[in-house]
């Protein structure tokens, strides 16, 4: 039997079954359905692919919720292929040839998936076999190629470009490379003809074009600069740039050393701010996520049902509240307004975990809530650990349906793939670009420190936010500045860490939030829920903590909530 | 005996120059063409080795060239190699694999092949490598220059590894080109506790993996080995990189010859080395001749 959580790459399902599983997050609907070219970032997991996907032709063709079907017709290009690691273009002294080899490669995969899209989707175009001569005709015109007559329209284009792409590759693999420059496609001589033609198809008419790329990240500098050089173009009556990057700083640089410009020449769609929502917002999207797989599969259980919390677990939060009720009535004889609700909010799941030892009375981490906190709010960390989990009952009774997922099972593969997480941080090394002995150390002396500090922060009983997980770094330092941000950079990089930009309430200053993965927490027996609430790191401390294995300083006085943070949307 | 140009990069290791005394013993040497990485001249006992080679290159009265190349720069060294490829005609060479690094056996081999399709070869084994780490702090798997492959848009990836005993290579190689299909080419035998070394190589892919073994010293067969896969996912785009001894670094340059140069070659370059990665030299040392056709 199938396991419902397989997290497959959302470019290898049939789009019936993406239809199925796919939950619409309807706050992006506006900007991807627009003309306009947008900026997708998000960390890996996050689901750009499924939201660039869900918004690509054939879905939206065979989606019932879709009225215009040909008002946009997306096109869904991935760039994670191995034809964009070719470098012999660096083999050129001059810059304006390497960018003609790279614009030639690129030209030619945008024409070979809109032709994929429109093959696959043909039968809505409703072309009828005199229209694709006459553009068949015109394309060969237009662009002084050799198209075969003797294939359907999308697939004569397909054929003639698979002769171009596999000539050039020899060309540019040869000693006569110089030819290549005279050769090459570009968007200008082949992409806009080529779109231009489609509109000669009836039902294109009045479409607009939406190129969605995907994984930009995956691209090479000079790619990114070409493609950000075709945003550059303002007019996007024929097409717009949806481009898709887990890059946590994207270079906004254009082929000809200018930039393009947030607001002007494209607005920005940030997917991690879930990452510190307030609102149950990814909470009720995680719940829909679950509930409908179940659907899909046949299992008839609530989400609650289907993951039930160990009753030890929740006696003990339950008996943390109660523990913290009565202190606050000692704390507060005659209470004001929540007072009370208050403090059991804030302290009564800090005193079940400060009674946990992690290595010999393990929380017995399971139910949804845990599931949805563990995830930090990124969609595949939820519903790997539910893979495993659903793997390892599935092994138990192979011949039944799992129709719930036995507590201690979730206990278990939390904490088993909170391990395997600190073991990745051991040899995070193996995942980032240029990470020295140095820097690998201070990562893991980091992490380290910091789940000493939080446990400090657990055990404190003065301070206001003893579950505060969230950071920020504060006082800035010229001389350990440089040094930070390698470290923070790497931990964005390898998602050790996730980032989100709030704005200081009292100053209205713009500084980033760091976010830890919570699948570290379980392995040291804290909690992953949380607070909506952070503690500053100053430069000098994180940097000594980095590199002298330095506990991080903790003085309870200074943390108070003079310095409330609020989203930047 | 015929005359040789023996080709060679300084390395710090003790095989060497211990590899070097032997290889003017049994060949004929005219003249050598020395790269000389600048970035590995900090490693320890390489400038010792340096001078020894030019002593003992001195009192055989061989000839001795030096390319001085970058590891960090692959484009500059592509350059500098093309250029040096085309002022001197170099025939009747020696590819001493030993202290090569695999791109740059792969470079060789290239200009080497215009001017014949055959070239010699020695390959010093050391004595034991290191236990711990051999290499560390790896950039980003790259194709070589002209040697990047045809690929086709439509069809998905397999990724050929002939494996070292450097894990995090493997598992970088895989995270960076995230291919649909893995074909991982082991050691065969024990040599240097292998099968606990190579154990954990599949827990880093989830999807399809396939395990060969293959005695990667054995040029021939290896060959024979990795043809067959190829042909085997011919239907595929196809990414090589080979991590295992210098010798399977010909065996991969012979199978892309092979495939009509449509799979592409990959290496992953690292920018710290174990000074101690080996020590000794096996008495026992590969030779032969590469067929280029």
């Amino acid at each position: 039997m199938d396991n419902p959580f397989v997290f497959d790459r959302p470019n290898n399902i049939s789009v019936e079954d993406f239809i199925h599983f796919y939950i619409k997050d309807n706050i992006y609907t506006r900007f991807l359905e627009s003309t306009r070219n947008i900026l997708l970032i998000g960390v890996r997991g996050s689901g750009k692919t499924s939201t660039l996907r869900y918004y690509s032709f054939p879905i939206r063709l065979e989606n019932p919720e879709v009225k215009d079907k040909f008002s946009i017709i997306g096109i869904h290009i991935p760039c994670k292929h191995p034809l964009f690691g070719k470098r012999e273009y660096l083999l050129y002294e001059k810059k304006h040839k390497k960018d003609v080899v790279v614009e030639h490669f690129l030209c030619i995969n945008i024409i070979d998936k809109i032709c994929d899209t429109l093959e696959e989707t043909k039968q809505s175009l409703e072309i009828n076999l005199e229209k694709e001569k006459e553009i068949l005709e015109n394309l060969k015109f237009v662009l002084d190629a050799d198209i075969p007559n003797n294939k359907a329209l999308f697939k004569a284009i397909k054929l003639y470009f698979k002769r171009e792409l596999n000539t050039s590759q020899r060309k540019l693999n040869s000693d006569d490379f110089e030819s290549f420059i005279e050769y090459s496609f570009s968007f200008n001589n082949t992409v806009i003809p080529f779109l231009e033609e489609l509109k000669n198809i009836p039902k294109l008419k009045n479409s607009h074009f939406s190129l969605y790329f995907d994984d930009i990240q995956d691209l090479g500098d000079i790619h990114r600069e070409i493609i950000n050089s075709w945003v550059a173009f303002r007019d996007n009556q024929l097409f717009s740039f949806k481009l898709a990057t887990a890059d946590i700083k994207p270079s906004y640089i254009t082929s000809t050393g200018g930039v393009i410009l947030e607001g002007h020449d494209f607005v920005k769609i940030d997917l991690t701010k879930r990452l510190y929502n307030k609102t149950s917002e990814f909470s009720n999207f995680a719940h829909d996520v679950i509930a409908k797989r179940l659907e899909i599969y046949d299992i008839h259980s609530s989400v609650d049902e289907f993951l039930p919390i160990n009753d030890s677990f929740r006696q003990g939060i339950e008996e943390g509240k109660k523990i913290a009720r009565i202190l606050a009535s000692k704390k507060y004889p005659a209470p004001k307004g929540t007072q009370i609700n208050d403090y059991v909010v804030k302290y009564g799941r800090a005193i079940y975990f400060r009674g946990k030892n992690p290595k010999s009375n393990v929380p017995a981490y399971s139910g949804f809530d845990t599931i949805v906190d563990v995830s930090t709010g990124v969609i595949r960390n939820l519903l790997t650990p539910l893979y495993f989990m659903y793997e390892k009952e599935m092994s138990v009774n192979p011949e039944e349906k799992v129709k719930f997922i036995p507590p201690m099972v979730q206990r278990d593969i939390i904490i088993n793939r909170s391990e395997s997480f600190w073991e990745k941080i051991q040899a995070i090394d193996s995942e980032i670009e240029n990470c020295t002995e140095d820097l690998l150390l201070a990562i893991n002396n980091f992490f380290n420190q910091l789940m000493i500090y939080l446990k400090k922060r657990l055990k404190n009983e003065e301070i206001s936010e003893p579950r505060a997980l969230n950071f920020i770094i504060s006082q800035s330092d010229d001389l350990y500045k440089e040094k930070v941000d390698q470290i923070i950079n790497a931990c964005l990089k390898s998602t050790l860490l996730y980032k989100r930009m709030v704005n200081h309430k009292s100053t209205g200053e713009k500084l980033p939030l760091y976010v830890p993965n919570r699948m570290m927490l379980p392995a040291h027996g804290l909690d992953p829920h949380g607070q909506y609430s952070h503690f500053p790191i100053t430069y000098k401390a994180f940097a000594e903590a980095a590199y002298f294995n330095k506990e991080i300083p903790f003085f309870a006085e200074e943390d108070n909530n003079q310095n409330q943070l609020e989203l930047i949307f | 005996m015929e005359e040789h140009n023996l080709i060679t990069v300084l390395g710090w290791e003790d095989r060497f120059i211990k590899g070097i005394e032997i290889v003017f013993k049994e060949y004929n040497i005219k003249n050598i063409i020395l790269i000389l990485f600048e970035d590995y001249r900090t490693m320890d006992n390489i400038n010792d080795n340096l001078i020894m080679l030019k002593s003992l290159a001195k009192s055989n009265k061989i000839q001795l060239n030096e390319i001085v190349l970058e590891y960090n720069d692959s484009i500059n060294n592509w350059k500098i190699l093309d250029k040096f490829f085309k002022e001197n005609v170099i025939q009747n060479a020696l590819l001493n694999l030993t202290t090569i690094p695999r791109e740059t056996i792969w470079t060789l081999l290239f200009y080497l092949r215009n001017n014949s399709t055959l070239v010699d070869y020695v390959y010093f084994k050391p004595k034991t490598y290191s236990k711990g780490w051999l290499t560390k702090n790896h950039k980003e798997p790259r194709l070589l220059f002209k040697h990047s492959g045809i690929f086709e848009l439509e069809k998905k990836l397999v990724l050929f590894v002939i494996t070292s005993f450097d894990e995090s290579r493997l598992k970088q190689l895989i995270e960076y080109y995230e291919p649909y299909k893995l074909i991982v080419f082991s050691q065969s035998g024990e040599q240097f506790n292998n099968l606990k070394r190579n154990k954990s190589n599949s827990e880093y892919f989830e999807r399809e993996i396939e395990i060969v073994e293959m005695d990667t010293y054995n040029i021939e067969l290896s060959t024979k080995t990795l043809n067959y896969y190829i042909n085997e996912n011919n239907d595929h785009n196809i990414i090589i990189a080979s991590q295992g001894p210098k010798t399977s670094s010909i065996s991969t340059y012979r199978s892309y010859l092979a495939s009509s140069k449509r799979i592409g070659l990959a290496y992953v370059p690292a920018r710290v080395f174990n000074g101690k990665y080996s020590s000794g030299v096996d008495d026992n040392y590969i030779k032969g001749t590469i067929n280029l056709e």
